[in-house]
Formats: structure tokens, C-alpha cells, sequence
């Protein structure tokens, strides 16, 4: 009997030993095979394919020898409850990944910050829920070599598209740095390092801002066909828009590159003369007068009127002491005085206007703004049939001093008796409608009118804590009838910034780095002892 | 209940009286005081900071409170007594967690001199000793006495630590709250750090359960949560050969559902996958618990 099963175990043991062999050959060959697929991410598949046909005949070679031990061993383990134990296991983690899995797609959110700076206006919902196409984006920012500059730039970025792309999931994302990706941001010809570029089937847009404003506008004009632009007024001293400026006003560069940032497009126009192109509300969203220094000429107020006249949108900004318009702002139903408003207790022509007229489009959320040179402009008491004309920035009585008759060249006088002591109107809303209801769309006129052209110059827009610039963004939106940008309320940032004296950190320092881990160290030992 | 709340009270009496609480208590204290100072030092008063960074040193310090809760109890054979007195293995495992989540909560509330100092630093004109330095103070005391009170033969100590955490929250609410800009992100700050604190300590417990060894228990929990926190950096890295992977990888990182509190935002998706990894880790506990009765 010895001498029949003693072969037959020989035998047996030459099969498990070339089992074991292929099991460990298995083994290696799959951890290579595992380290190559991450590695080169299957780029060449039939290596895999070979590796992975090898790989099954090892195994079956491994099986063919261990398979009834592991049988054995299996059912062993069944019957200790193993197999009970690993469904459960495995029953959880499906659970939990379901349950995750709806989560993730039905869920709410509360913002606690004190401006919901985390939470997208109703006009982004409505835009990221009309989109019909993705949105891809490729965001860039430089890396930790940049942090000091960019990093805040790119938190908020983040966090930005992080809430467009939670809103939507039409919107995706992807963040890059322009000197790992160098090439790619080459490719794009992004004009700064802090971009993104939006793309929608063969459109693109370019942002270089971000803010919420900035971002929906881009994504208006993305999923938008025509594209309209602002023309500025040129031939009267008009402030500069471009660039650097000798005027000694400023330049409206930063207003201008805000401008674009909400993909409006910029242009030049004049239009002094009989030859000049009139301009066409189909294709010229507004028109601005930017300070100018001489009156217009009769042909420009001419066309200016027809442009109106078929639905365009103007925009002045005047200055006190400078030419009035008069003559063209009289048949729209606005007066302006040959004055300057002055503060009161500032003794300055530099004033504060705090929440200026709420619960009009063009000032919603906008919580001061700063003004400075300005003269009075008003609603005329007998407005042009049709037309409507409302104040849009009025003083507080109380800190205004209204100078009349003010000329440049002669010292103010605010001990005089003739300077009025009275809330201020510094800027008005005029608005015509030009075709009946019921007879097609109604078209209507809209302009506005500022008494001072320093609150859109840049030394005023990028004042901290002031809206100015929300405020020319909001005004051209709205003249342009882009309302969805309008009703975005911009967010005022509440700054984490905190000056604290040199005694005051060496303190902070002590009490953090030192007594309250001492203090709990002293306590631990104080009852260990104490127990003892 | 009651099972359940003699087990949590009997755990959270050993934290206070050995010496692992107060040492994983102070380094916890000094670690979040660096991170709340450097910024402080940097002219930023915020504790987004501070509670960001909160997940790497949460991953070191976790594992040392959560090794010796059931891994301890298998090697010194009590897990026996346990498992043949009245109770259930559910409820030994919510006991013991409960007990851990109790004096975590006492590192957190530890904290809430961050708020003080916070209003101490806004403070522009004269010495800020009332509210900031007075509230720094009463905190202390309060802190003190609840877990001297605690501690004490004859007392219980979860209403001793509910009444300090209770008093310590009305201090920092009159005092500091209504002095910082926004309160709202301070809230949700210090409820993400609770969520992701208790989180960790439910993957600390399980692997307490599956070894009786502490030092497995805690290399193994280490190593879990660190690959909780790096799989974020993972999904960047497959995201151009599979995205779907690269958002799933994104979604299931603990570090990245943080962010939302930090800020300030509440979000039940990260509620959901705080709570749900909390209860998948007891579940599995308990199972890993129940096995070790049978066996």
C-alpha cells in the first residue's frame, strides 16, 4: 500500500510545487502588469493583453494545483460565517456609496456669510440652467512659486467655479498652471497668467475677472449669436478711455477694462458732420459722453437724437464748470445746473453717497458710492410727452452745500448766502417709449445723465470699498438691456485683514504656543498625582 | 441608553486620567494655536486657515485617542467581560465612541479661545480686557473646573463635560461672537471640524477592533486616513484618462467636503458623507465586534 501511494505523492508534491511556482509568478506578473497600466495609463494595449492572457494561465496553473486546498479552506471559512461577514461588508459599502451617490445629486445649501458671497444670484441659475450645451473651462493660475501674489486670486476663483459648477452639470471645469501647462497656455494666447478661457462647441471667451458678474457675462455672450458694442463719444476733450492720460481728470481705463470684462466690445465714434454714420441701436448698444470740454455740435445732437429716437441708449457724465448739453439733455426732459455740490462737513468736492436711491435696477446692491465735482442735474417739471426722467443719486441734505453759479476760475465761497443747503440730485434715469403696446415689440429710449464724470475715472473705481465701478458696469448693462448682469448684485468683500501691534502678537504667541498646551500638560499631571 | 452612556462616561473618565487625553489635548492645542497664530502674525484674522489644515493634524491625532478603545480590551482579555455582561456589541461600540466624540468635543470647545483672541486683536483703542482677555479667562475656568468636576470620584462625567461645553459656547456667543465680521463661518467651521473629527474617530475605532495590538490599531488608522486625505491629489492625476473616476476619487476626499465649512457654507452632500462614512465605520465595527464574540 506504501509503495502504491508513495509515487502517486511524489507526484502530488511535483504538481503543488509547480503551482506554487506559477502562483508567485502570478503575483509578480500582476503587480508589473498593475505598475505599467498606472504608469503609461494603457497606452499600449496589446502589452496588457499578453500580460493579462499569461497572467490567467499562471493563475489557472495555480488553481489547477491549490484549487481543492482552497476549496476546502473556503468552505471552511463559509461555514465560520466569513462569507456572511464579507456580504455584509460589502452590502455597506454599496449602501453608503448609493446613498452618496443621491446625495450628491439632490442637495442644499446654506451660505452663512454675512453677504452671501457664496451663493450664485437668481439671473447665474437661470443662465447655467438654460445652457443647452457644456461649458467647458480651463482655468489658469501660477503655481506656489506665485502664491504671494495669485493665491488669493486663485481661492476665490476656486470657489467661484466650484458654485457654477455645483449649479450646473453642463459646467465643468479644470485648473492648470500656465508654467507646468506652459505650452497649452501658449496655444490659447491668454493675455495675463490669472485667465480662463470658456468654451462652448467651437465658441470661446476669455475671462481675465472673476466675479460672478464677469463669469455670467461671459457665459451671456458664449451662448449668445450677435455680438453689440459701446461706442465712445470722441471730438469735445472727452476723458481718455484708453491707456495712460494727461488729462488731469484721470482716464477711464479701469471702468473701460471692466467693460470688457463683461464682454462688452469698445469703439470710438464721432459724430460731427452731415457725413458721419449714424449709428444703429441694432448693432451699437450705447453711446457714452465722457466729460466733455466743449458743447456739441448741432449735427452730433442731431444724430445723437435719431439714434435715440429708434431705441438707442446715451450715457453722459458731465463736470461742474463744463459744457451742460443743455441743448440736447432739454428734449429729453433733464435740467442741468450751472453749479457745484460740496460737502458740507468735508469741506470738499468730494462726496459720499451711501445706498443711493435703492430699488432701482441700476443701484441694487450697491452700497456707496463716491462722487466728486459734481453738478446738480434734475428732472425738468415738464418732461417731453412719453418720456419719464427720475433721480438716481441724491446727497444727504444734511452734509450738502449746492454753490450756484459756479465758475472754475473764482475761489468757492461757502459762507455765501445765495449757496443752498439741500439734498443734491446728482444724477437722473430718462426713459422714452417709442412704439405703442400692441403693435409689436415696444421699443424705448433710455438715457442717463451724471453731473460728474470723476466718479467713473480711476482713481475712483479702484478706491477700496466704494461701488463705482458697479455702478458704470450696472449702468451700461442696463442700457444695454443686458438686466441679467444688472440684477447681479456685486459682493463687498469682507476683509479678513487685521492689524494687530507687535506686543499684542508677542502675547497671542505666548498664549498659543505655550500656555494652553502648558495649561494642559499641568492639568494632566495635576490629576494623575492627585489620583496617586 | 443607559448601557450605552455607562460605557461613554467610563471611557471619557479614562481620558482624563491618563496621560494619552492631556499629551494628544496639548499637542492638539499647540498645533491649531500655530496655525491660528501664523496667519494672526501674517494680518489675516481667520480661522479658515486654522480649520483647513485641521485634516492633516486630525490624521496623526485621532489614531492615538481612538488605538486602545477596543484593541486594549482584547489583549488584556476584558473584551470578554464586556461581551458576556448584558450589552449589546452595538451598543459597547456607540459607547465607546460616544465616549471619544465627548472629549474630542473638550479639544474643540479648548479652542474657542481663537474667537476671544479674534475680538482682543479687533479691538482698536485702549486694552481689550473685557470682553477678550476676561472671556480667555472665564473660558479656562469654566474648561477647568468641568473636567476637574469630571475627574472626580462620585461624579458623572458627560453631564460635567455637557454643562462646561454648554457654559463655554453662551461665554464665546456674548463675548466674541458679535465683535468678529462674520460669525456665520466660525459656526460652520467648528461644526466641519466635529463632523470630520468624529469621522476619523469611527475609522480609528474600527481599526481598533480588528487588531489587539495599539500600535497596529494605530499605524493602521494613520494609514487609512492618509489615504483619505491623499486621494484628492489622486483625482487630479487620473482626471485626463477618466474623468468619472477623477470625480468620484474628488468627491469621497475628506479634505475637500472641509472646504465648504471653512468658508462658511453649509452643504448636506458633505454632511452626508461625513455622517455616512461615521455610521459605515461603526456598522463594520460592530460586525468586527460580533465576530470576535463568536469566535
Amino acid at each position: 500500500m506504501a509503495d502504491r501511494t508513495a509515487p502517486q505523492t511524489r507526484e502530488r508534491d511535483v504538481d503543488l510545487l509547480f503551482s506554487y511556482i506559477a502562483g508567485w509568478a502570478a503575483l509578480v506578473l500582476a503587480i508589473l502588469l498593475i505598475h505599467r497600466i498606472i504608469s503609461v495609463w494603457m497606452v499600449n494595449e496589446r502589452w496588457v493583453l499578453r500580460g493579462a492572457i499569461i497572467l490567467l494561465a499562471l493563475v489557472a496553473t495555480w488553481l489547477w494545483g491549490y484549487g481543492p486546498r482552497l476549496g476546502a479552506g473556503s468552505w471552511d471559512w463559509v461555514r465560520r460565517g466569513g462569507l456572511n461577514a464579507a456580504l455584509v461588508v460589502v452590502a455597506l459599502l454599496v449602501g453608503a456609496g448609493m446613498l452618496n451617490w443621491i446625495a450628491a445629486r439632490r442637495h442644499w445649501e446654506w451660505d452663512l456669510t454675512k453677504n452671501k458671497r457664496y451663493t450664485l444670484s437668481d439671473r447665474t441659475r437661470q443662465v447655467l440652467n438654460g445652457l443647452r450645451q457644456d461649458v467647458k473651462v480651463t482655468a489658469f493660475f501660477p503655481g506656489r512659486q506665485f502664491r504671494s501674489t495669485s493665491g488669493l486670486v486663485r481661492e476665490q476663483a476656486q470657489d467661484l467655479l466650484k458654485q457654477y459648477a455645483s449649479a450646473s452639470p453642463r459646467f465643468k471645469f479644470q485648473l492648470k498652471d500656465p508654467f507646468v501647462d506652459a505650452i497649452e497656455f501658449q496655444q490659447l494666447g491668454l493675455k495675463q497668467l490669472d485667465a480662463a478661457v470658456l468654451e462652448m462647441g467651437d465658441k470661446r471667451q476669455d475671462v481675465l475677472e472673476f466675479t460672478e458678474k464677469a463669469l455670467t457675462g461671459t457665459l451671456i455672450k458664449l451662448t449668445r449669436d450677435t455680438k453689440r458694442k459701446i461706442l465712445f463719444l470722441t471730438g469735445h476733450g472727452e476723458l481718455p478711455y484708453e491707456g495712460m492720460s494727461t488729462d488731469p481728470r484721470g482716464s477711464l481705463s479701469t471702468a473701460v477694462s471692466r467693460l470688457r470684462e463683461v464682454q462688452w466690445t469698445i469703439d470710438p465714434v464721432s459724430l460731427y458732420g452731415k457725413q458721419a454714420p449714424a449709428p444703429d441701436p441694432a448693432e451699437v448698444a450705447a453711446i457714452i459722453i465722457a466729460g466733455p470740454r466743449r458743447e456739441l455740435d448741432q449735427s452730433e445732437i442731431k444724430h445723437l437724437n435719431e439714434y435715440l429716437n429708434k431705441g438707442g441708449r446715451v450715457l453722459v457724465t458731465l463736470d461742474a464748470g463744463g459744457p451742460s448739453l443743455q441743448a440736447f439733455l432739454k428734449d429729453w426732459g433733464v435740467e442741468v445746473g450751472n453749479d457745484l455740490v460740496f460737502d458740507r462737513f468735508e469741506r470738499s468736492p468730494l462726496f459720499v453717497v451711501e445706498q443711493p436711491e435703492q430699488g432701482k435696477d441700476l443701484t441694487r446692491g450697491i452700497a456707496r458710492t463716491l462722487h466728486g465735482r459734481a453738478r446738480t442735474v434734475t428732472p425738468a417739471s415738464q418732461p417731453p410727452s412719453g418720456a419719464t426722467v427720475t433721480p438716481l443719486i441724491k446727497t444727504e441734505q444734511e452734509r450738502t452745500i449746492i454753490i450756484p453759479n459756479f465758475d472754475p476760475h473764482k475761489p468757492v465761497s461757502l459762507a455765501s448766502p445765495a449757496n443752498k443747503n439741500e439734498s443734491a440730485t446728482v444724477a437722473v434715469v430718462a426713459e422714452k417709449t417709442l412704439s405703442a403696446p400692441g403693435k409689436g415689440e415696444a421699443k424705448s429710449a433710455r438715457l442717463v445723465v451724471f453731473g460728474d464724470s470723476l466718479f467713473a475715472t480711476d482713481q475712483l473705481v479702484n478706491f477700496p470699498t466704494f461701488f463705482n465701478g458697479d455702478l458704470v458696469t450696472n449702468t451700461l448693462n442696463w442700457l444695454g438691456e443686458e438686466e441679467a448682469l444688472v440684477s447681479i448684485e456685486p459682493k463687498e468683500e469682507v476683509s479678513d485683514q487685521i492689524f494687530v501691534a507687535d506686543e499684542k502678537l508677542r502675547l497671542f504667541a505666548a498664549l498659543h504656543l505655550l500656555d494652553f498646551p502648558l495649561l494642559a500638560i499641568g492639568l494632566g499631571i495635576f490629576i494623575y498625582l492627585r489620583r496617586r | 441608553m443607559k448601557a450605552v452612556l455607562t460605557i461613554a462616561e467610563r471611557e471619557i473618565r479614562s481620558y482624563f486620567t491618563s496621560p494619552v487625553g492631556f499629551v494628544v489635548l496639548a499637542g492638539f492645542l499647540l498645533i491649531t494655536g500655530f496655525f491660528f497664530y501664523v496667519p494672526l502674525a501674517l494680518e489675516h484674522g481667520t480661522l479658515r486657515p486654522m480649520v483647513q489644515n485641521t485634516t492633516v493634524y486630525l490624521t496623526f491625532l485621532l489614531p492615538a485617542l481612538t488605538m486602545r478603545l477596543l484593541a486594549e480590551e482584547k489583549k488584556t482579555g476584558t473584551i470578554e467581560i464586556l461581551m458576556t455582561s448584558p450589552v449589546t456589541e452595538a451598543q459597547a461600540v456607540l459607547g465607546k465612541f460616544l465616549g471619544v466624540c465627548a472629549f474630542y468635543v473638550v479639544m474643540l470647545v479648548a479652542t474657542l479661545q481663537f474667537p476671544l483672541v479674534l475680538s482682543v486683536a479687533r479691538a482698536t483703542s485702549g486694552t481689550p480686557i473685557f470682553p477678550g482677555y476676561v472671556g480667555i479667562i472665564i473660558l479656562v475656568g469654566t474648561l477647568t473646573t468641568a473636567v476637574m468636576a469630571a475627574v472626580t470620584p462620585g461624579n458623572r462625567p458627560l453631564p460635567w463635560v455637557a454643562a462646561g461645553f454648554a457654559l463655554a459656547l453662551v461665554i464665546v456667543t456674548i463675548l466674541a461672537i458679535g465683535k468678529l465680521p462674520e460669525s456665520g463661518p466660525v459656526i460652520t467651521g467648528y461644526l466641519g471640524l466635529f463632523l470630520l473629527g468624529a469621522s476619523f474617530l469611527a475609522v480609528g475605532l474600527l481599526c481598533s477592533a480588528l487588531t489587539r495590538n495599539q500600535i497596529v490599531a494605530y499605524v493602521v488608522g494613520l494609514v487609512l486616513l492618509l489615504g483619505m486625505l491623499i486621494v484628492d491629489w489622486m483625482s487630479d492625476w487620473v482626471r485626463r484618462s477618466v474623468p468619472w473616476i477623477a470625480e468620484v476619487i474628488s468627491y469621497i476626499s475628506v479634505r475637500q467636503h472641509l472646504e465648504n465649512f471653512a468658508k462658511g457654507v453649509i452643504d448636506t452632500r458633505d454632511i452626508f458623507l461625513y455622517v455616512s462614512l461615521m455610521v459605515l465605520c461603526l456598522a463594520l465595527t460592530v460586525r468586527a465586534v460580533a465576530t470576535t464574540r463568536w469566535k
